[in-house]
């Protein structure tokens, strides 16, 4: 049975019913998906490693299972990608760095663990930014795989650090894909490929398994076409688990509660698009459209400011001291040497100036910090704000140059462990994706993916789709 | 990982609180020898030491030094914000108890 395009760009939502129902056959889906990898991928870098053979013979089991009856819940049979952090057994699991391109672990990462319980079927790993970017990077060839290509224009980036995940699920490579997020890795690829990702709370998905790039930034999370698979991807991956001690007890309460967002009262936490240097005035109107359509639904929004803390420059401080005693082992023998941004081997250098007071200091801020986010929440349910302020950058041109502007709401949303979640809002320059985010209070990922659920019901940006050149 | 040498506890290492007065002087002397053995070495070596090559292009060098300017903005920030004197970090330290406590 050959299936068309068209169910290649269906949503997890849409293709379980049919997968359960038996009008498509997880081995036929999977085998269209490995088809259309074959064609495509060598036009966007999405791929580090395609596991054909692997999928192959997952998808032959599910269907044998399904047949049989025994059918294990909405992600069975579903075809997925994960991004090339998180261990698989047996097969390589680069960190998109060239000192461990042969890297190779004896046993799979929670999540894959977790997915695969869920019937998924892993497709491959996909390409990242060298080290997730903890070390920093000015250049979109910082990557083994060279450089995220952006499947809305192919001399454009994907956005990092989940390039492959943000690339893959915009071209229709995979269903879903996991990225993660330390400072912005998994809602820039969202904004930029125009695709659903939904950072998670820290905590409520274990990190088992994959890179340490910091211990108290890095989350696990999903890239989808729907806020709806976002929901049930991270259902299947959230959890406590004994072998992540950060990863939280916290009950899972992911069931759609909302069908309307009246009775919400949300923070409006505009830029300033016209004084803001980089920002695009187009991807200013998508926003102001999106706030419009808000509003149209029900949600209160009132516009305000996020409490004056320093939190860019505490969560640049936290992560960049985590990160060097991480990757201390590249440093020691040299192999940091072999990546590919050229700063990186000098940042124990650059950094030299940091102290110990001052990484204390940085810590004390971020707890006054989230005392004050707390407070924050007490008075509002989500804020609402710009994702990037513009579309995604020429590949070839130099980052600090492309993205000069500020991430106020993303330095404060990752030094607090804030959930949010990405959403397409139209094109701006050049035709390209631009997006917004709705950020939550600690654990509040159930109402983030109900009012993510509620615009895309009243919206089509997420099933845009791009036209890959042949 | 390994130690770096710098890190490496002396091999005298400190265990002498019984060391009587002689053994004391005696190993003060050696010290006192060592020390200015390895003067004499610094003050007799016949070249200055060679200037490492430079590896770093002006493209880099001008990188470095951005990167090292927006630091010292950041931790100049930090250190200007008042915080109460003992305000809490994020972070809670928890000791572990040994398994068979539990």
């Amino acid at each position: 049975m050959s299936l068309g395009e068209d169910v290649l760009f269906q949503t997890a939502a849409e293709l379980g019913p049919r997968i359960r129902k038996r009008e498509i056959s997880p081995v036929a889906l999977t085998e269209a998906f490995l088809e259309r990898i074959a064609r495509d991928d060598r036009k966007l870098n999405a791929f580090a490693y395609v596991m054909a053979d692997e999928a192959r013979a997952a998808a032959r089991a599910a269907e044998k299972e399904i047949n049989a009856g025994r059918y294990r819940g909405p992600l069975h049979g579903i075809p997925y990608g994960a991004k090339d952090l998180l261990a698989t057994q047996g097969t390589p699991t680069t960190w998109g760095a060239k000192p461990l391109k042969d890297q190779r672990f004896d046993h799979d990462a929670t999540v894959i663990r977790k997915l695969k319980q869920a019937g998924a079927i892993l497709l491959g790993k996909m390409a990242m930014v060298e080290l997730a970017g903890c070390l920093g990077y000015r250049w979109c060839d910082s990557s083994l795989q060279g450089p995220g290509r952006n499947p809305w224009d192919t001399d454009r980036w994907t956005g990092g650090s989940s390039s492959g995940s943000g690339a893959a699920v915009a071209a229709g490579l995979v269903v879903f894909a996991i990225g993660t997020e330390t400072w912005g890795s998994i809602l820039c690829p969202s904004a930029f490929c125009g695709v659903t990702g939904l950072r998670p709370t820290y905590g409520r998905v274990s990190r088992a398994g994959g890179m340490v790039g910091t211990w108290t930034f890095d989350k696990i999370g999903p890239l989808a076409r729907s806020a709806a698979d976002c929901r049930l991807v991270l259902t299947a991956i959230a959890g406590a688990d004994p072998d992540d001690p950060s990863s939280s007890q916290e009950p899972v309460a992911l069931n759609p509660r909302r069908r309307s967002p009246r009775g919400l009262r949300a923070a409006l936490v505009a830029q300033d698009f016209a004084k803001t240097a980089g920002a695009e005035p187009e991807v200013g109107a998508r926003f102001s459209e999106a706030v419009a359509t808000l509003r149209s639904l029900g949600l209160t929004l009132e516009e305000t400011q996020l409490p004056d803390l320093p939190a860019s420059e505490v969560a640049s401080v936290l992560i960049t001291a985590e990160a060097l005693s991480a990757f201390e082992r590249l440093f020691e023998d040299g192999r940091v040497k072999q990546l590919r941004d050229p700063y990186a081997r000098w940042q124990p250098e650059i950094n030299r100036a940091m102290t110990g007071a001052d990484v204390m200091k940085a810590w004390r801020i971020r707890r006054a910090l989230q005392d004050q986010m707390a407070d924050f929440y007490s008075r509002f349910d989500v804020i609402v704000a710009p994702n990037f302020l513009s579309v995604a950058p020429a590949i070839d041109r130099d980052l600090y140059e492309t993205l000069p502007y500020a991430d106020p709401v993303g330095a404060v949303g990752n030094a607090c462990g804030l959930p949010s979640i990405a959403l397409p809002c139209g094109f701006g320059r050049d035709h390209m994706p631009a997006g917004y985010q709705i950020m939550g209070a600690p654990w509040d990922e159930g109402l983030l993916c109900d009012l993510g659920e509620v615009y895309q019901r009243a919206t089509a940006h997420h099933q845009q789709r791009p036209m890959l050149e042949a | 990982m390994p130690r770096s040498a710098k890190n490496k506890r002396p091999p005298s290492a400190v265990s002498s609180a019984r060391v009587s007065r002689r053994r004391f002087m005696a190993l003060l002397g050696g010290g006192v020898l060592a020390l200015s053995g390895q003067a004499r070495a610094i003050t007799t070596r016949s070249a200055p030491p060679k200037p490492k090559p430079k590896t770093r292009s002006a493209a880099i060098e001008k990188g470095i030094a951005e990167q090292k300017s927006g630091l010292a903005k950041q931790l100049q920030t930090l250190r200007k914000f008042p915080l109460p004197t003992g305000s809490d970090p994020s972070f809670l330290f928890r000791p572990i108890s040994p398994r068979r406590m539990r």
